[in-house]
């Protein structure tokens, strides 16, 4: 009887470090796989919002499917072309208007 | 437009004359059609004769005239100051700040002074004083409105550049990203490339310019005149170039995705 409960309480032990160190490994990995995300994407820093490395079984690695279309978005999103977009436009009014200012001079000073 | 503006030029030509045919002191080249391709400065002449026909009987015109001429100057002013106080544009803090204050602390008060003496003017001479003051004092229209469409169009040519450099180290890091991801970024590279030399060009182009365009003076025409047109070309080609800047911008993205 002894033996076999010192058994069970071992196989117990056994087991609940070994979920300890699963728990402990995943949240490792998490955070090491988020630091090289959010450095190129802006993202949260919560584990959902890491889809593309969870295929990846390397904390910190590069997934491959992990492309360079987080950085053109980051970089050249088009939030920030179109306001730059729009910024040319105004200065497009601002320069003629100038240029009429000098080719058209109204009134006579 | 044009039918406007040749209906404006018309109308200003008959007033001119009149003005010049009643009181003269209002110089008379200084209504004269400017050149159209705006090479040359408009010239006013310095001095001129008094007009023998502002007589007691024609003074009540003379004087409505050089009124309405203060009127309308007023009104560009406040135009002027609306156009600097605007937060849409992206005129530097300190370059607004001199807008405004050469605007709406000397200008604008000065014109309305001048209004407030045409009124009480009761003589050719005196209303003589007001408009000549009004033309080469002030000069609403040769310096402070150029002066001031300039400075925006300027200092918006320099905030786009702030933007793009701002971006460039991004689009690098962005390339070498995608060239580590086994992606092409030849055409990437070259475009991220002539980006980085149009926005240093235009850079070069617009370095100074404001300081230059606002220290000019109502006193300093018709010798500034040159200082304006080459403010214009240069924002001119700063301009070009930024255009062409966010057209590589546009062409690292394509080519990024």
């Amino acid at each position: 009887m002894r033996p076999r409960k010192l058994a069970t309480a071992t196989l117990l032990t056994g087991f609940a470090v070994a979920l300890a160190a699963c728990g402990a490994g995943s949240s490792s990995h998490v955070v090491a796989r988020l630091t090289p995300t959010t450095a190129v994407a802006s993202t949260s820093t919560t584990a959902v919002t890491v889809p593309s490395t969870a295929g990846s079984s390397v904390p910190g690695s590069t997934p491959a499917s992990s492309t360079p279309t987080t950085a053109p978005s980051d970089a050249l999103n088009p939030q920030t072309l179109d306001q730059v977009a729009a910024d040319l436009g105004a200065l497009d009014n601002s320069l003629n208007t100038a240029n009429s200012d000098l080719n058209h001079p109204q009134g006579d000073s | 437009m044009k039918h406007n503006f040749a209906r404006r030029m018309a109308l200003g030509a008959m007033t001119a004359g009149a003005v010049a045919g009643l009181v003269v002191m209002v110089p008379g080249a200084a209504f004269a059609a400017p050149s159209a391709s705006g090479t040359a400065a408009p010239t006013t002449a310095t001095t001129q004769a008094s007009n023998p026909r502002c007589t007691a009987a024609l003074f009540g015109q003379a004087q409505q005239l050089v009124e309405a001429d203060l009127a309308a100057r007023v009104t560009q002013l406040n135009a002027l100051s609306a156009a600097a106080d605007n937060t849409a544009n992206h005129l530097s803090s300190g370059d607004r700040q001199t807008l405004q204050y050469d605007i709406t602390t000397v200008e604008l008060p000065g014109i309305q002074t001048l209004q407030t003496q045409a009124q009480s003017a009761s003589t050719c001479p005196g209303l003589r004083v007001v408009a000549h003051s009004m033309v080469y004092n002030y000069r609403v229209y040769l310096v402070m409105t150029p002066q001031t469409h300039l400075t925006i169009v300027v200092d918006d040519e320099t905030f786009i550049e702030g933007v793009f450099v701002n971006l460039e180290p991004k689009i690098a890091t962005a390339i070498q990203n995608a060239q580590a991801a086994g992606k092409d970024v030849t055409a990437a590279q070259g475009a991220f490339n002539d980006l980085k030399s149009q926005v240093s060009t235009a850079q070069g182009e617009t370095n100074g310019e404001a300081a230059q365009i606002l220290a000019q003076t109502p006193t300093g025409f018709p010798g500034n005149w040159q200082v304006f047109l080459t403010a214009r070309t240069n924002a001119t080609n700063a301009h070009t170039d930024l255009r062409v800047a966010y057209t590589d911008a546009q062409s690292i993205r394509t080519d990024l995705q």
